[in-house]
């Protein structure tokens, strides 16, 4: 029992002297930063500073953070450098939160950045129907949310930026039409999409009515749930449904290159037999799209995405209008194009 | 007066140490509204961790949970756009112990082991979610339901009561009551149990009932704070209930643990989670630094008694010069 109560008296007298290091310490730092001599020797100090960063006039101006979707993707560590850049240029410090796909991740890391009182939340979020709470917290603490790729249905952003996909499924069908115009062939397509999401159900639904309306006829739609080893399987169905179909429109590029490799595997040509095209442009699309195995792919633009969220915040800050792509859901969409064998050494 | 062996109770001393630590170096930490958001990530796992503390005295463990919190939040939520509230919640408790039920019967009554059990019901609740809600998420408007998840009462936010209350409860019935110490019994020799005549497929089957209803007011909790159910929620959520329950000190092998340890475990582990987001530690890091707790807390008891071995041979060494 006494090594109890010594153990208890010792714990209170580092909380003790430790709260008198910290406003000490606090006290001093900000003396330091009126003297312009920002270095300090202690950690105490240090975190201290950084903490009390956010109020005085520092070297940085705030925190800009970004919650992401899952950073083991190419797309998203784009946009956060997007971001980075951007946030960096603008004085802010940049911090970012991986999400792992993972909502509950999501929800609780995004709570962690709301409470440490920075400037602006830059969001991907990993489920769109969770962030409810994410808004509430964040408007109590008025802090402002910018989305990023992905909207909710949820009001309490500030703007969304994000790729408009029908316009991006357009893209890729006029991009067919018009290459395969003079081709004598079946003028079938097919589609292999990723999972059930919204993205992706107006990339394809962008691709079938432009396709449709110029006489085209898209004869199977599979789902090729993002993998392309699925994807490799739904090619192999589909050419022995329809041996000649024309072009197979995959809704991301793994999916593609792989489709094409069934392609090729199946005894056919891609590039002359099939055209396939793929969606947003990845790195490791663009050797196939070269050596045209794969017609083209539509390329987003996350970079641009990333640099206009921290835009849009800082016109916010000034008190600057946004002008919307669409008023009622704060959407403004950012440039998509597209790649193929005689661009694709420009964006590689 | 009883003396306290702090050994045993090592988990509450780290958690002193670690929460003055970081209230000294870190002044995000001590804000009320992060120390509010700790607990409450604590109160999601350690509900959960508290049936696990049962399940794991008796020798046993649950993979199901995760699965199973899925498969409830959609029942419940579907249940409450139509049923109300009260009504929803109350099935979704039933509906939690009939999983339980269904886990601790084959593990019981069929000899299965319950790593095989709950690993076939792990795969199967999360599909049954599936194909009961096409993989949609329900939204949850119902502002007083939201309350349980993100509401609080005076300074101390709701699920934490909940987690509190019902750790009191599970205390009781761990260390007052004749089952509680029929599962302790249960985990320190099955044999020496059946043969003083205890009922061992029945004290097994309602620890799951237990875990079940554990789980079940977990996945009111969780849903309640993402304000919506789907189907791929909580795909770890084992793990962590079953790392809390360790990092309490209760032994995998069976026979020994503390409720009250598993409630200081939960609120280290947020605590740390929490920690390891304030410094913005990069995910795969953090992922690193979780397993090596899970590593320590796993060498614990090793140390400890490599502790007690040291001071039993020093004392030896004293009395040897006297």
């Amino acid at each position: 029992m006494k090594k109890v109560k010594k153990i208890l008296a010792a714990a209170i007298m580092m909380i003790f002297v430790f709260q008198m290091a910290a406003c000490g310490s606090s006290g001093e730092s900000a003396e330091n930063e009126a003297a312009q001599t920002p270095e300090a020797d202690s950690t105490e100090a240090d975190s201290a500073k950084t903490d009390s960063g956010s109020e005085s006039s520092g070297s940085s101006k705030g925190i800009i953070a970004y919650s992401c979707y899952n950073m083991s993707w190419e797309y998203y560590v784009t946009l956060a450098k997007g971001i980075k850049d951007a946030a960096e240029a603008a004085g802010y410090e940049y911090v970012e939160h991986d999400q792992q796909s993972d909502q509950s991740i999501m929800i609780q890391g995004c709570t962690d950045l709301l409470n440490q009182d920075i400037a602006c939340l830059i969001l991907t979020p990993a489920k769109p129907e969770a962030v409810a709470t994410i808004y509430e917290t964040a408007e109590a603490k008025g802090i402002p949310v910018v989305l990023t790729d992905i909207s909710t249905e949820a009001q309490g952003y500030l703007a969304c930026l994000k790729s408009d996909n029908y316009e991006g499924g357009v893209l890729a069908g006029n991009y067919v039409i018009d290459a395969l115009a003079e081709s004598d062939g079946s003028h079938k397509a097919a589609m292999i999409t990723v999972d059930p999401s919204n993205t992706n159900i107006s990339r394809s639904n962008g691709f079938k009515a432009t396709v449709e309306e110029a006489g085209w006829e898209v004869v199977s739609e599979l789902s090729g749930q993002s993998e392309p080893d699925v994807a490799y399987s739904c090619m192999q169905d589909i050419i022995t449904a329809h041996p000649d179909v024309e072009v197979v429109f995959c809704s991301n590029d793994p999916m593609a290159i792989s489709a094409s490799q069934a392609v090729s595997d199946a005894g056919l040509v891609p590039g002359e037999d099939v055209y396939i095209l793929g969606y947003d442009a990845q790195t490791n699309v663009f050797e196939p799209i070269k050596n045209k195995t794969v017609l083209g792919t539509v390329a987003q633009d996350p970079y641009g995405m990333g640099s206009g969220a921290v835009d849009i915040f800082m016109k916010n800050l000034n008190g600057e209008a946004i002008s919307y792509d669409e008023e009622d859901t704060k959407i403004i969409y950012t440039d998509q194009w597209i790649i193929d064998a005689a661009n694709a050494a420009e964006y590689e | 007066m009883k003396k306290i062996n702090i050994g045993k109770h090592a988990v509450v001393l780290i958690l002193i140490i670690f929460w003055i630590v970081m209230y000294a170096m870190s002044s995000s930490f001590r804000l009320g509204d992060n120390l509010k958001s700790i607990l409450r990530e604590a109160s999601m796992t350690g509900i959960a961790a508290l049936g696990m503390t049962f399940i794991i005295i008796m020798g046993d463990f649950d993979l199901s949970i995760g699965s199973m919190v899925a498969l409830l939040g959609i029942v419940m939520a579907g249940f409450m756009n139509s049923a109300g509230l009260i009504p929803s919640l109350v099935i979704v408790c039933a509906i939690g112990v009939v999983c339980g039920f269904i886990n601790g019967v084959i593990i019981a009554y069929f000899n299965v082991p319950a790593f095989i059990t709950t690993l076939g019901t792990y795969y199967s609740f999360r599909a049954m979610a599936y194909i009961l809600n096409d993989a949609n998420t329900i939204i949850c408007t119902n502002p007083v339901f939201l309350k349980i998840g993100s509401g609080s009462i005076g300074v101390i936010p709701v699920p934490f009561i909940i987690f509190i209350v019902l750790g009191v409860i599970g205390c009781i019935v761990l260390n007052r009551t004749v089952y509680g110490r029929n599962v302790r019994a249960l985990g320190n020799s099955e044999k020496a149990c059946k043969i003083s005549g205890i009922n061992t497929k029945k004290v097994k089957m309602l620890a799951f009932m237990l875990m079940g209803l554990c789980t079940a007011v977990s996945t009111m909790v969780i849903t309640a704070r993402q304000a919506c159910a789907s189907t791929d929620v909580a795909t770890n959520f084992h793990f962590d209930a079953i790392t809390v329950v360790v990092l309490g000190g209760t032994k995998l092998t069976g026979g020994e643990g503390s409720i009250f340890n598993t409630i200081i475990a939960a609120i280290l582990y947020a605590t740390i989670s929490n920690c390891l987001n304030l410094y913005h530690v990069d995910a795969k890091w953090q992922r690193i630094c979780m397993g090596l707790i899970l590593l320590m807390a796993f060498s614990f008891g090793f140390i400890q008694q490599l502790i007690v071995k040291m001071r039993e041979n020093s004392q030896k060494k004293i009395t040897q010069n006297a």
